[in-house]
């Protein structure tokens, strides 16, 4: 799993409900950091913050998108308090995503939901096309 | 009318930023309009302004909707015309305006005028642009504590066995919700700052250092460890503790949005005997002069800010300003290529 949040405050609970559960979580503070952190190695699910300094949430997604080779797959669960959450989702093209605050057992069912269906971000749009 | 009828109209609308126009259907393509008007639409006051003319100085995307309903107007189908839309001046400038219009018939009952007023909403629009902005960033700056808060209690509770620093816990939700709140009263601050009046703050016995350090360790716990503190000089005493806190705070939170990111930033707390100095430096984009004259004025964020990715909701500056003015003292910017960016509070020591 990979957590990539600017705010460490509102990250460090997540990763920790993560590990409890006996996932092996990696943490980036911006979007730079986390593409980096992909580079290394494939995570599961992303979970992405969509304000965060140097490179944002949106910007992250749309990065992996265009490096591909597998990048594009990666599910990604946007996390944030913005106004146009789901706007910005659907821009990003994932079905999943949740408004800070959030409560944890919601997050969870939407961790196993992302987990077994594992869409690709952008799939609506190519299914949408496609109809 | 006669010279001097128009003259006072002319006045008169002016004065309420309302340009008046008329078009005689049936007399030629030319609208007679007036000096403001002239002025929304970037025109010379001998400039050929036909209707033609005006649907092509309509932005695109509102074009069709106002043309419908001046269209109506015209037919009769419709008695009156409201529209509010964007006007491309030949300057390449845009204004906002405010269109009423009706047609005027004739004894048959006919339309053969379509006269009305535009006003000029540029400034109305912007201000709406900007509370809507600011009351979206508001609420997202308040989710971040609010979701900590909530995160680590619904940890304690699923997790209660596991969980052995239940303290630390604790103490991390205390200082989410004392967060939050400090967002609150900046909101409430630059409230009483637009309105004129002072910041209330409260002097009390504490030692200035000890509360920006632990102002700084709470910042740490969100943006990681990027504050480098430096001191100099005797801080115990009878301070506005938490005044300096929140200007510090306020200051720190910008250096981390503006600045350039994985950089440290610089704090810097000194004093003389009758003089403590408080500065905040960070590296990056400088700050452009002219930028400068206006950070302080709410809802005003630099050019380079709103370039960049992050949303600020813009009075953080406006509270920094209002305390130091409280504090009897002043905060200064210098920012530069090779420098950085550093916000400066000076005030005076309580002797």
């Amino acid at each position: 799993m990979l957590v990539v949040d600017d705010n460490r405050e509102v990250a460090a609970p997540l990763i920790m409900l993560l590990e409890y559960e006996g996932h092996v979580v990696r943490y980036a503070d911006d979007g730079d950091s986390g593409l980096l952190a992909v580079s290394d190695h494939f995570p599961d699910v992303i979970f992405l913050d969509i304000e965060m300094p140097k490179l944002n949430g949106p910007e992250m997604a749309y990065r992996l998108l265009i490096q591909d080779a597998g990048r594009e797959n990666i599910p990604i669960i946007v996390l944030s308090g913005v106004a146009n959450l789901e706007e910005v989702a659907e821009k990003i093209g994932t079905p999943y995503f949740l408004p800070k605050p959030f409560p944890l057992d919601k997050l969870e069912l939407l961790f196993e939901r992302a987990l077994k269906e594992r869409r690709p971000p952008r799939t609506m749009q190519r299914t949408r096309g496609a109809a | 009318m006669s010279g001097m009828d128009y003259e006072w109209l002319e006045v008169a609308l002016k004065s309420g930023d309302v340009g008046a126009w008329y078009w005689d259907i049936h007399k030629g393509k030319e609208i007679v309009r007036t000096e403001y008007y002239n002025y929304v639409y970037g025109l010379k006051a001998d400039q050929i302004w036909t209707r033609d003319d005006w649907m092509q100085h309509i932005h695109p995307m509102d074009r069709e909707d106002v043309v419908a309903k001046m269209q109506a107007a015209m037919d009769g189908a419709a008695p009156e015309y409201h529209a509010q839309y964007r006007v491309n001046r030949d300057d390449g400038s845009v204004r906002w305006v405010k269109a009423w219009g009706k047609g005027i018939r004739d004894s048959n009952g006919k339309v053969v005028r379509v006269a009305g007023v535009v006003r000029d909403i540029t400034e109305l629009k912007k201000v709406e642009r900007d509370r809507d902005q600011f009351v979206a960033t508001l609420s997202h700056d308040l989710r971040n504590p609010l979701s900590a808060a909530r995160a680590n209690v619904e940890l304690l509770q699923k997790f209660p066995n596991q969980i052995s620093e239940k303290p630390k816990f604790l103490d991390k939700v205390v200082a989410a919700i004392e967060r939050a709140d400090r967002i609150i009263q900046d909101l409430l601050d630059s409230s009483r700052a637009q309105s004129g009046k002072p910041v209330y703050i409260s002097y009390q016995a504490c030692d200035l250092r000890l509360v920006l350090l632990d102002a700084i360790e709470d910042l740490s716990l969100q943006y990681g460890d990027r504050f480098r503190f430096e001191t100099s000089g005797e801080f115990a005493g009878t301070w506005a503790c938490e005044g300096v806190r929140r200007v510090l705070e306020n200051l720190a939170v910008n250096a981390i949005k503006y600045g350039a990111t994985h950089e440290p930033v610089r704090i810097d707390l000194s004093r003389t005997l009758n003089i403590v100095s408080l500065s905040v430096q960070n590296q990056g984009n400088p700050i452009p002069d002219d930028e400068q004259k206006t950070l302080f004025e709410p809802f005003k964020r630099a050019l380079s800010a709103e370039a960049g990715q992050q949303q600020g909701w813009g009075l953080g500056l406006t509270v920094v300003h209002s305390v130091a003015d409280s504090l009897h003292g002043h905060v200064t910017v210098k920012s530069g290529t090779d420098i950085g960016t550093t916000f400066r509070l000076e005030f005076p020591t309580l002797t």
